[in-house]
This record gives structure tokens, C-alpha cells and sequence, in this order.
């Protein structure tokens, strides 16, 4: 620990930590563009200069270490002229295009300037020009007048991507960014360089020209993309997402977010979104009242309850929507339908959860944060980049680290440039893992993780396997920890709270789950789809006498329908995910649904009600309410407790948890 | 004086004529000495480093660390410095003694491999160069391998780190230090940056000893140093002397004085970088501290001397807008500052300057100083400021008149 004093305040911290950091774990902000504390440093803004007491020249805060004695200050006279200098410099060739600038209102270059700058400028030759604005592809523009040449995208891309799509090409005043391939700038994790690039250099094609800074409404929320679960600024205009943009969260994210996650939201105000329900009159569908459709998709059920075996009402619900609301689902399905027919995909996928499968008991259950621990990581199947695309960033670190990645039974894919071993085909699950362990015998932090295609005969060998080595690595002070890559935003929910035939919600088994098989069954008639599409629902159409769908789009399937209902999406409701780590996590309400769209909960109230039931959940926290005392793996959650950084779903602080 | 270097007329870049006249005996010698007895031999000679730094070599080489590991030696044959073309003599005409020189050195720090990194524009003296590699392996002479690394053409890369980073094969920009190269360079290993002249001497004050090295010089300017001379003399060219002769000893004696019996008007005494001397300085004794307590530098030793036709503000230009050119790109003041620059002084020199401009370029040299990244950005300063502190009247004469009291164009 070193004691030093900044701006007369004194202070103690670890030796080697930088002086800009110092100071901001005082709270003094030291201005800086090409400073970045997730990557290298650089130190050729030349903005962050501060003085130390006998030392001659200024030194730039964010390249040197504190030291004991040492004393700085940031504030001086040679400091603020240090300062209004550098200013002045990026400004005589900067364009004056605040008034056209997305970044106006949340530029530190125009902060800066205003804080520290000159007041005017003195530099009345012609200013360097670019070709501009220039599309890098479909999502990034850039604008190469406006960069600084912080290079914060340029190291982004090479150190935390790992693809190094962007170079600095030419010298001198006439140097600006270009992308190495022709293809222009591909990698799956573009969109991160907007929000580093502290100037409006690097934009959002989606998102030009339709927001200012300080008309946006900001609502945090979680990616409905993938299983990740990254946290998520949702920014609102007029009730319209204008974008989203990350919303830090160490232990999920580390304030990255995939491109397909932070551009994929035009969806949610495509003029195409339903905004009254729909019912089939002589064969077509038209709009109708609220009321027509509940009446009439009550009357459907009752008839099926009445008339046939209740095996023939079957109902799907989307891995997308929230704990809340597929409970809703399978009670309103078990309890008011009266059926057990319920899932949440199409095809087969892997539980791991239940208790009483002993399968992976005594391991432990992965957290994101193991990546950053393992010594040895071992990807079965599955391709992170595609599945689970921050999961590629936190491996790639993971390597970086030193962490020795093996992958077992896939082609090539992104991360194989990583491996250390890239293991096509193997003889046999027991034949990979004892290979693995031989091989890295003197390791003891194992990170196993698992693609939801898998057989469970396949995880008990492999777990079996594990458990053998188990204890010889606990007493090394290691851990082997075991995950599945459920790709959805919401598979781990949807299984937790029993969208399945097999379990109720908490795994407790229904008893019937042998009869029945994944995804819509071959005898039903009487369907009800909640934002689900079933692709081949054209040709069985004739032998289900009754579809019901709730869908934010009139697509194929729902054409199909007999009474749809206009769905909310994710931005539109309040609500939980539970991620591939089983990490709960709150989505807040954004924006207003279209017209008379509704969530689903809401939706299956109605019914529930019109068929003679008492439900009576004034909101989301209501349900959650509920969950938590029929759900054991639920009974910590609240909404208290998560706040807005989500919480694992046993409420263990520290992310050391066992399967049991 | 017996010149150590430049011994001229032998065509001593054939290896025959070389070992004739005891070349490589040097190298046999110092294979029989321990690496720490050679570093100290050139920490007595108090030899300095000839490519602008002034470094003490000795103690350059102390730095590297005594574990064992991979190691690296670099001899920078960049020459990028406007002025300067000493190296480009030593690599054409004394491949041989620069050999010898990076091998003795390299055994001293512990570098299995040496890197030369030659300017690409000097082919006469890379082919030069590789052919006396190729005699001298022949011979089994070297005791280090030696491979030779052709320039792009940029004068960053003429900065130790840069340098680096151009052999690793990326764009030549200077790293963060410390780490500094001794400790971490090359790839991440120990490394020694030195000068092509600086490791020209080493042969000869490994045979010769220290003593005989330090015994010249004055202050703490010790040995010989090669000054190149262009310009408006009668005679350009490198000449090898001691420090501590005057400045005009060497532009009147060595150089032949100015070319048609013209007067002196400014000299450039150390490459581009340095700030600009007049005629009131020509008895300045030529080693490191008497130019650095005058205001300017030794630098490279590039003499660039110029009469009394020559405009200065169009001197400034082309110094101005070589810094301009030549600027990597990292740190912001060098990029837009010599931008800046460049940009009012050619206004200026084309008649287009405005009352206030010089106010401006001193307020803009004011911005850059003491806050680049690397010395381009610092060294693009001394011309324009010394420029206009000597010359002040011109470029007013530029401006109000629109016109150039030297008449036609400088050189």
C-alpha cells in the first residue's frame, strides 16, 4: 500500500494503481479520451497531464503509478493551461458539426471544452477534410473528421474482441480509421466501439438523427436475445426504443453487449406490430373487440374441457418471455385448462436441474465468473459466438488469462483459435474427459460446459466421470463447475417454472412426463401458442380444430389462428430472466404496448376470469410474489432483492453454489 | 588526428582490405573478455550516443539485466535526422568495423541475435551491408546473428521504440515508458537501442583501451564524433574530429568555409531538431553541454550551414513541413501542432501572413512544448521558435510587405 496526496487530499492505496484511478476512487475527475480502464494504455491524448511536486514536466495520469510521498495535483495553473491547450489542439481540425452530431449532449469532447477548453478558437486556416460520413456496414458509421485518433476502438477490437477489424492507416494529421477486411467492419461485436468512441466518430446507423440525449427516457432491462442476459439501457423516445446501450454488470456482461443484442429493437415499433386481437369470421381474420376475443377463446377451452379428453389441448410459450409470465402460463394451463401439455421448443433440450437427479450433485453450478478463474475450460458442442456471444469475450479473456480451452464435438468455430486442443470426435464422453484430466493433471479450476442438444445419459457419464476427480481437486483448493448454454434469453426460467410436461414449477415431476414428448403433440386439437411460431403448422393445421395465439406479428402461424391476441414484447413489461447461470434479473417496463396489447399474464387473467376463476395479480410483483412460495429455487427472490443487478436464483451472494 | 571511423581510401568495405588492417582482431579480443569486463571498458571510454540522445553507451548497456534469457541488440540505421548522413558513410564504406562493432557489443549484453535496422532508402548501403555479412559468416568471424531489417521509409521509426515496433512488424509508433527497452524491448526481452557511429567506435576502444578514447574531447563530451556539414559550403561532407572544436573550425576549415565568398548567415548545429545558431555563435565549442547551455543541442551533429541569400522563413517552412509529414500520429499536440504550424508559416512564406500569425506560431509552439508523447513532437518546436527569435524582422518583412528580404528562394 502506498500513501500520496492528491489535491492536498490525502490518500492510501495498492501500489501500481494509476493516478487517474487514484484520484477517481476519491472522486476527483481527471478529463481523458484515449484512457480506457477494460483496455491498454495508450497515453497519446495527452489530456489527463497532471503535475507532480518536483518533477519538471507534466505526466499523463492514467500511465503513471502512484508512489509513496508522491504529490499531484490535477488542478494547478500548469495543469488547466496543460488542459486548454490539448483542447485547443483537437479543436482547430475537429468539425463544427455539434448541431448535426449524434454525440452532442453526451460528448466529453464538448464537456471537456466547456469545462477546461478555450473560449474561442484561433486557427483561421482551412481545416483537414475527410470523405464522410463512410458506412463501415450495415450498423457503424463513421465520420472520419470528427475522430481524435484515441484509438479506443482500434485496441477494443484487438484486445477484448479478439477480431482486429480496424486499423489507423496513413501519418500524421492525414491518419484516420480503416477496416482491414473489404467486407468493412464484420465482427459480431461492432457496436461496443459507439459507446467508447468518446467523440461523434463512431455512430449508430440505426440510431442517427432519431434521439437527443436529454429527450430520451432511460429504463434499465435485460437482452431478450440470447441466454447471456447482458444488462441493457433501454432509451425511449415518444414511447419509441431509439436504442440500447449496456448497462455494466461485471458479473454478466463487464459493459460489453453483442450486435445482435444492442441493434436488434426495431422490431418493437415496426408499424407491422398487432394492436387489436383478431378473430376468424367466415374464415378470415378481422379485427375485434377485447372482449369478443377473451369470450371467444374462453368459450374454445371450455369446449375442449367439456368435450374431450384433456389431452388434447396442448400449449407452447416462447423461451423470450418472462418467469412471471410462463408461470402465469403453465397455471393457467394445468390448473384452468386442465392439461399437462405444455412446452417451451420445438425440439428436445437438456434439464439438468431437477433434483433427485443426482447426476451433478458436489459440482459446482457455473457462475460467468468461473471463466475468469478456470485453468482449464472445456466447451462440449455448441458455438458461444452464435449461442452466447459474451460468453466468446469472457473465454477469449479467460485464455488471456491463461486459461487453457479445450473443444470437444464441433466443427471449427470462432473460439477454435483459442483452444488449446480442438477435439472433432472422440470415442466416448468417459474416453474426453479422462483424456482432458490427464492432460491437465497438475490443474485444479475445471469449467465444464454443456450444449443444450445433449442426450442425459451423455451428462451422467460425464458427470460421473468428473465426480471421480472431484475431491482430489477440492483438495488442491479447486472446484470443477458444470454449465449448460441455453441460448434463449429465458430456457432456464421457462424450465424452472415448469413450461415443460415433465416437472412443475420447482421440478417437481408431474408424473406424466413419460407419455409425453417435446414440442407440440402429435394429437392435438386444440392449440394455444403463446409467441410461438411452429413452422410446420401449414400442413397440420386441418387436424387442430383450434389454434389460439398471442404474437406481437400477424406471422405464418399466426394467420393460421383462430383468435390471436396482440402480445407485448420485453420492453413493454415488467418482469424477470433467468440467464444460463441462473442469475434472476429484472426487466422494467419501457414503453406503452401498441393499442390493446397486453403482457401475457395479463392476457391469461382475463381468460382464467371469464372461465369462472379469482385471479386477482394487480402486477408483475404480484406473481413474482406467488412464485417465490410455490417455486423452492425461487423462495430468496423478490424485487427488492435483485434491484437492478439481478441475483442468483438461491440467493447466495458470492456465486459459490453446488448443485444438489 | 588518426580518424578511428573514417578511414578513407582503402575501400576497407571489402573484407579482405578490412582484415588486412587488423579488422575483427577487435571482435577475437573481446570473445576472450567477460561481458561485464567489456561493459565497463565503455563506461570508462565515456563513450555517448551518437544518434541525437547523447546517452553514456556504458551505462545504456549496464541497464540490460545479468539473467540469463533472450536478449536483443538493435542498431539503428534509420538516419532519418534532415542533415544528417554519417551512417550512410559508415554502411558504405565501413560495413566491416559496424559488424564487428554489433557483435562485441552484443556478447557484452548477452544478445544471441542483433537487429540492424537500415534507412530503405539507402540501398548502396544495404547491399553493402549484406554483402560483407555474407563474407564475414563465410569466414565464421561473427559471434551473433545478425539480421538486417529494411526501413519503410518513415522518420518515426528512427525513435528507439518505434523502431521496435516497425521490426515486429507493426506501424511504427513509440511505446510507453518505462518499460523501458533495457528491460523490455524486442518482443518483450531486453534490449539495446545503439547508433550506427556510436557502435563504430566500440571496436577500437576494446583494442585500443578506454583511456585512449577519453583521453579526447571536452567536458563530458569524450572521444570522436563524425559532424556531417551541408549546406552553402565549399566543401560538404562528414568529418570525423574531436568535440571541443569550434563550430568554426569546422565550417571554415574542414568545410571549406562559405561557397562563393559568401557571408554566414545561420547554421543549423545538430540536425533539424535543434534550434537554429547565427554568426555571434560561430567560436561555440562543439561537444553536448556547450551547444545545450546555448540554447540549441549537439543532436545527431547534423551541420547545416546556410549564407546570407537564404530566406529564414522559408527555411522554417521546410522544416515545418517535414515535422508535419513525418508525425506519426499518436498524441495530439505533435499531430495538429506541427499541422498548425505548417499551415500559417507556408501562409506566411507566400505573402499571405496576416499581423499576429508569429503571434500565433509562438502561442501554438507554446501548446506543444513539454506535452508529447515522443521528442518529434517537442523537436518541431526549435526551428520555428529559434527561427523567429533571430530572424524576427523577416517574417514580418513577409508579412506587411508580402515579399522575402532574401530575394530568390533559400536552398
Amino acid at each position: 500500500m502506498v500513501t500520496l496526496k492528491i489535491d492536498e487530499k490525502q490518500i492510501t492505496t495498492t501500489a501500481g494503481m494509476t493516478i487517474i484511478e487514484a484520484a477517481k476512487s476519491i472522486g476527483i475527475e481527471i478529463p481523458h479520451f484515449c484512457y480506457h480502464p477494460k483496455l491498454s494504455l495508450s497515453g497519446s491524448c495527452r489530456m489527463c497531464l497532471v503535475e507532480i511536486e518536483g518533477m519538471p514536466k507534466l505526466v499523463t495520469s492514467c500511465t503513471t503509478p502512484v508512489s509513496d510521498n508522491m504529490v499531484v495535483y490535477t488542478k494547478s495553473d500548469k495543469v488547466k493551461k496543460a488542459q486548454e491547450d490539448i483542447l485547443a489542439l483537437l479543436l482547430i481540425n475537429h468539425p463544427l458539426d455539434c448541431p448535426i452530431c449524434d454525440k452532442g449532449g453526451e460528448c466529453p469532447l464538448q464537456d471537456y471544452t466547456y469545462k477546461y477548453g478555450p473560449g474561442k478558437s484561433e486557427f483561421y486556416d482551412k481545416k483537414w477534410h475527410f470523405e464522410k460520413p463512410v458506412n463501415l456496414s450495415p450498423l457503424i458509421v463513421l465520420d472520419r473528421e470528427r475522430c481524435i485518433l484515441c484509438t479506443r476502438c482500434v485496441r477494443f477490437q484487438d484486445e477484448v474482441a479478439v477480431q482486429p477489424e480496424l486499423i489507423v492507416v496513413e501519418k500524421g494529421y492525414g491518419a484516420y480509421i480503416e477496416t482491414t477486411k473489404e467486407e468493412g467492419f464484420t465482427s459480431n461485436f461492432s457496436g461496443n466501439t459507439i459507446e467508447l468512441c468518446p467523440v461523434g466518430a463512431l455512430t449508430s446507423r440505426q440510431y442517427r438523427f432519431k434521439a437527443r440525449p436529454w429527450g430520451i427516457k432511460r429504463v434499465p432491462s435485460v437482452c431478450p436475445h440470447c441466454g447471456c442476459g447482458c444488462n441493457i439501457h433501454i432509451d425511449v423516445r415518444e414511447n419509441k426504443m431509439v436504442r440500447l446501450l449496456a448497462r455494466e454488470n461485471r458479473d454478466v456482461d463487464n459493459g460489453w453487449l453483442c450486435d445482435r443484442g444492442r441493434f436488434g429493437y426495431l422490431f418493437t415499433s415496426s408499424p407491422d406490430r398487432l394492436k387489436t386481437p383478431m378473430i376468424r369470421k367466415d374464415n378470415e381474420l378481422v379485427p375485434c373487440t377485447w372482449d369478443e376475443a377473451i369470450s371467444k377463446a374462453a368459450g374454445i377451452i371450455n369446449k375442449y374441457k367439456e368435450m374431450h379428453s384433456i389431452d388434447s389441448t396442448a400449449g407452447l410459450a416462447s423461451p423470450q418471455l418472462t418467469n412471471e409470465e410462463l408461470y402465469i402460463f403453465q397455471k393457467f394451463m394445468r390448473e384452468v385448462v386442465g392439461t399437462n401439455s405444455i412446452d417451451h421448443s420445438l425440439e428436445r433440450y437438456l434439464m439438468i436441474e431437477p433434483p433427485g437427479k443426482t447426476i451433478c450433485n458436489g459440482l459446482r453450478r457455473f457462475s460467468f465468473s468461473d471463466i475468469d478463474e478456470a485453468d482449464v475450460i472445456v466447451l462440449i458442442g455448441g458455438d458461444p459466438s452464435i449461442d452466447l456471444p459474451i460468453l466468446d469475450l469472457r473465454i477469449k479473456k479467460g485464455v488471456n488469462r491463461g486459461a487453457k480451452l479445450y473443444i470437444a464435438g464441433t466443427d471449427e468455430i470462432e473460439l477454435c483459435r483459442f483452444a488449446g486442443r480442438h477435439i472433432k470426435a472422440f470415442e466416448s464422453y468417459p474416453d474426453l474427459m479422462d483424456t482432458i484430466m490427464r492432460e491437465t493433471g497438475e490443474k485444479n479450476k475445471y469449467l465444464v460446459l454443456l450444449n443444450r442438444m445433449m442426450h442425459e445419459e451423455d451428462v451422467e457419464t460425464i458427470c460421473a466421470c468428473m465426480k471421480t476427480y472431484l475431491s482430489g481437486k477440492i483438495s488442491m483448493g479447486g472446484w470443477i463447475s458444470l454449465g449448460l448454454m441455453l441460448p434463449e434469453a429465458n430456457s432456464q426460467g421457462a424450465q424452472d417454472m415448469g413450461v415443460t410436461p415433465f416437472y412443475l414449477p420447482g421440478y417437481k415431476d408431474t408424473g406424466e412426463g413419460s407419455l409425453k414428448g417435446y414440442g407440440v403433440p402429435d394429437k392435438v386439437k386444440c392449440l394455444f401458442l403463446a409467441d410461438m411460431e411452429v413452422p410446420d403448422i401449414a400442413g397440420r393445421r386441418r387436424d387442430i380444430d383450434h389454434l389460439i395465439s398471442y404474437t406481437p406479428f400477424l406471422n405464418d402461424t399466426a394467420r393460421l389462428a383462430d383468435v390471436v391476441f396482440p402480445a407485448a414484447v420485453f420492453s413493454e413489461t415488467d418482469g424477470t430472466y433467468t440467464n444460463s447461470e441462473r442469475r434472476v434479473q429484472r426487466l422494467f417496463k419501457a414503453a406503452t404496448p401498441p393499442g390493446e396489447a397486453r403482457s401475457l399474464w395479463y392476457l391469461l387473467m382475463s381468460i382464467a376470469n371469464a372461465l369462472g376463476a379469482d385471479w386477482a395479480y394487480g402486477s408483475s410483483q404480484d406473481i413474482m410474489t406467488e412464485i417465490s412460495k410455490v417455486n423452492h429455487l425461487y423462495r430468496f427472490i423478490t424485487y427488492e432483492t435483485i434491484g437492478q443487478g439481478g441475483s442468483y436464483a438461491d440467493g447466495t451472494a458470492d456465486g459459490t453454489r453446488y448443485y444438489s | 588526428m588518426e580518424p578511428i571511423i573514417l578511414k578513407r581510401g582503402r575501400e576497407l568495405y571489402k573484407i579482405e582490405n578490412y582484415l588486412s588492417e587488423g579488422g575483427y582482431e577487435s571482435l577475437r579480443k573481446a570473445n576472450t573478455l567477460e561481458p561485464g569486463a567489456i561493459v565497463d571498458i565503455v563506461k570508462k571510454s565515456g563513450l555517448r550516443g551518437c544518434g541525437g540522445a547523447g546517452f553514456p553507451t556504458g551505462t545504456k548497456w549496464g541497464f540490460v539485466p545479468k539473467t540469463p534469457g533472450e536478449k536483443y541488440l538493435c542498431c539503428n540505421g534509420d538516419e532519418g535526422e534532415p542533415g544528417t548522413f554519417k551512417d550512410r558513410e559508415i554502411m558504405e564504406e565501413h560495413p566491416h568495423l559496424l559488424l564487428e562493432g554489433i557483435s562485441i557489443a552484443s556478447r557484452a549484453i548477452g544478445a544471441a541475435a542483433a537487429y540492424l535496422y537500415v534507412r530503405g532508402e539507402y540501398s548502396k548501403a544495404i547491399q553493402r551491408l549484406e554483402t560483407a555479412l555474407v563474407d564475414a559468416k563465410e569466414r565464421n568471424l561473427l559471434t551473433v546473428d545478425i539480421i538486417i531489417h529494411k526501413g519503410g521509409g518513415a522518420y518515426i521509426c528512427g525513435e528507439e521504440t518505434a523502431l521496435l515496433e516497425s521490426i515486429e512488424g507493426r506501424r511504427g509508433m513509440p511505446r510507453l515508458r518505462p518499460p523501458f527497452p533495457a528491460v523490455s524491448g524486442l518482443y518483450g526481452k531486453p534490449t539495446v537501442i545503439n547508433n550506427v557511429e556510436t557502435l563504430s567506435y566500440i571496436p577500437h576502444i576494446i583494442l585500443n583501451g578506454p583511456e585512449d578514447f577519453a583521453a579526447s574531447g571536452k567536458n563530458k563530451s569524450r572521444g570522436h564524433k563524425i559532424f556531417s556539414v551541408s549546406g552553402h559550403v565549399r566543401h560538404p561532407g562528414n568529418f570525423e574530429t574531436t568535440f571541443g572544436i569550434t563550430l568554426r573550425e569546422l565550417i571554415y576549415e574542414y568545410a571549406g568555409g562559405i561557397r562563393d565568398a559568401k557571408r554566414i548567415k545561420a547554421v543549423i548545429p545538430g540536425g533539424a531538431s535543434s534550434a537554429i545558431l547565427t554568426e555571434e555563435h560561430l567560436d561555440i565549442s562543439m561537444d553536448f553541454e556547450s551547444l545545450a547551455e546555448a540554447g540549441t543541442m549537439l543532436g545527431s551533429g547534423g551541420v547545416i550551414v546556410m549564407d546570407e541569400d537564404t530566406c529564414m522563413v522559408r527555411t522554417a517552412s521546410v522544416l515545418s513541413r517535414f515535422f508535419c509529414h513525418e508525425s506519426c500520429s499518436k498524441c495530439t499536440p505533435c499531430r495538429e501542432g506541427t499541422y498548425w504550424l505548417n499551415t500559417v508559416i507556408n501562409r506566411i512564406e507566400k505573402g499571405e501572413g496576416v499581423p499576429g500569425d508569429v503571434e500565433t506560431l509562438e502561442r501554438v509552439c507554446g501548446r506543444m512544448a513539454g506535452r508529447c508523447f515522443c521528442a518529434l513532437g517537442e523537436a518541431a518546436i526549435n526551428p520555428v521558435l529559434s527561427t523567429i527569435k533571430h530572424f524576427r524582422n523577416e517574417y514580418d518583412f513577409h508579412i506587411n510587405e508580402r515579399r522575402c528580404t532574401a530575394g530568390g528562394s533559400a536552398w
